[in-house]
């Protein structure tokens, strides 16, 4: 499993890009997501999740709405427009820190073939 | 994906009071986190995996959620009716704040008495107090469905975008209480009956720019808040 100091930086990227493929998402089904597309090899907890999802809902990178699911209320998560541009930007930032961190790991491997 | 049944609804109901969260919004989140993820099991797991919860959200974390997410809401309807107000400034939107100017200074100069100088300060003083009790019933109906999971449960409930909210509406109120009372306390040997109507229709104008934007913002995040 990843650790969880590796996780909590990309966060942020994760839950935009996630809300970026599904329209609309509550928490508990982005902690489940996260573990079904990965194997469970990342598992984020709910300690980091809410306060991530509050802090995006702040900045204007994402807006909610109350549903109300089996007698209860679901608050589910939607990216607003300047989340929309923001994940780009987070996904080109992430990759680029990938490849940097790639290059130090394996110092051999050449950057113009992109790995 | 199984139902809970409604002792295991209880009991995880049982278990969020022990937090004592007051936030609707807080208290709604970790609830459907609950009980979602406890839907998953069987009936022979869910008391290992509520315990399992119980150790994630625990007293500590939730009031440590919801006091920033508190913040967050208080922080964000501020920037919000600031945009809002600037916007009233705005060139598209220039002619409506001039209007409200322009009836305002006629009221100010058709105003002679004492009486009606507080007629008109009064006036957006009454709207808002109207605002309010709207206000108060439109929350409490959005947060009725949270109410009735927690039912007779002792800790008050109430909306995290409502206290920043109501606040936001006695603000005017008790500034006019001030503006009313404080030259009363002090003789500053100053005559204030012949600029009286025009400093009226002054903080009439603010007040009603005031209370506009206050509308706009509710009217904004009613759309993704419990207000």
């Amino acid at each position: 499993m990843s650790s969880n100091a590796l996780i909590k930086g990309s966060l942020q990227t994760i839950i935009l890009k996630l809300l970026e493929e599904n329209e609309k998402m509550y928490g508990y089904e982005i902690t489940q997501k996260v573990k079904e597309l990965t194997a469970g090899e990342i598992k984020i907890t709910e300690g980091a999740l809410y306060p991530a999802l509050h802090k995006l809902e702040a900045e204007g990178l994402l807006t909610t709405e109350i549903q109300q699911v089996d007698n209860r209320v679901r608050k589910y998560y939607s990216l607003t427009k300047d989340g929309q541009k923001e994940v780009s930007f987070k996904l080109a930032e992430l990759q680029s820190f990938v490849e940097s961190m790639q290059r130090i790991i394996n110092p051999g491997l050449k950057p113009e073939l992109g790995i | 994906m199984r139902q809970l049944n409604q002792s295991e609804l209880k009991e995880i109901q049982l278990a969020i009071f022990h937090k004592e969260i007051t936030s609707a919004e807080v208290l709604a989140e970790v609830y459907d986190h609950y009980v979602s993820h406890l839907q998953g099991f069987t009936e022979k797991e869910f008391a290992s995996q509520l315990w399992e919860l119980e150790q994630k959200f625990t007293y500590a974390y939730c009031h440590a959620l919801q006091s920033k997410y508190n913040k967050m809401v208080r922080e964000d309807i501020g920037k919000t009716q600031w945009q809002v107000l600037r916007k009233y400034f705005c060139t598209s939107r220039w002619i409506y704040a001039v209007g409200i100017l322009a009836v305002l200074y006629f009221i100010a100069n058709q105003t002679q008495s004492e009486k009606e100088v507080g007629i008109l300060i009064l006036s957006p003083l009454i709207l808002l107090t109207m605002i309010w009790f709207v206000f108060i019933w439109r929350v409490a109906q959005k947060i009725r469905p949270i109410k009735r999971t927690f039912k007779g449960i002792a800790i008050p409930i109430n909306s995290s975008s409502a206290t920043p909210f109501s606040e936001r509406i006695y603000l005017p109120v008790l500034l006019a209480q001030v503006l009313i009372y404080f030259p009363r306390l002090f003789d500053f040997g100053i005559d204030f009956n012949p600029i009286l109507p025009g400093i009226a229709a002054v903080i009439t104008a603010v007040m009603t720019l005031y209370m506009l934007s206050l509308l706009e913002v509710w009217k904004i995040k009613s759309k993704t808040a419990l207000l």
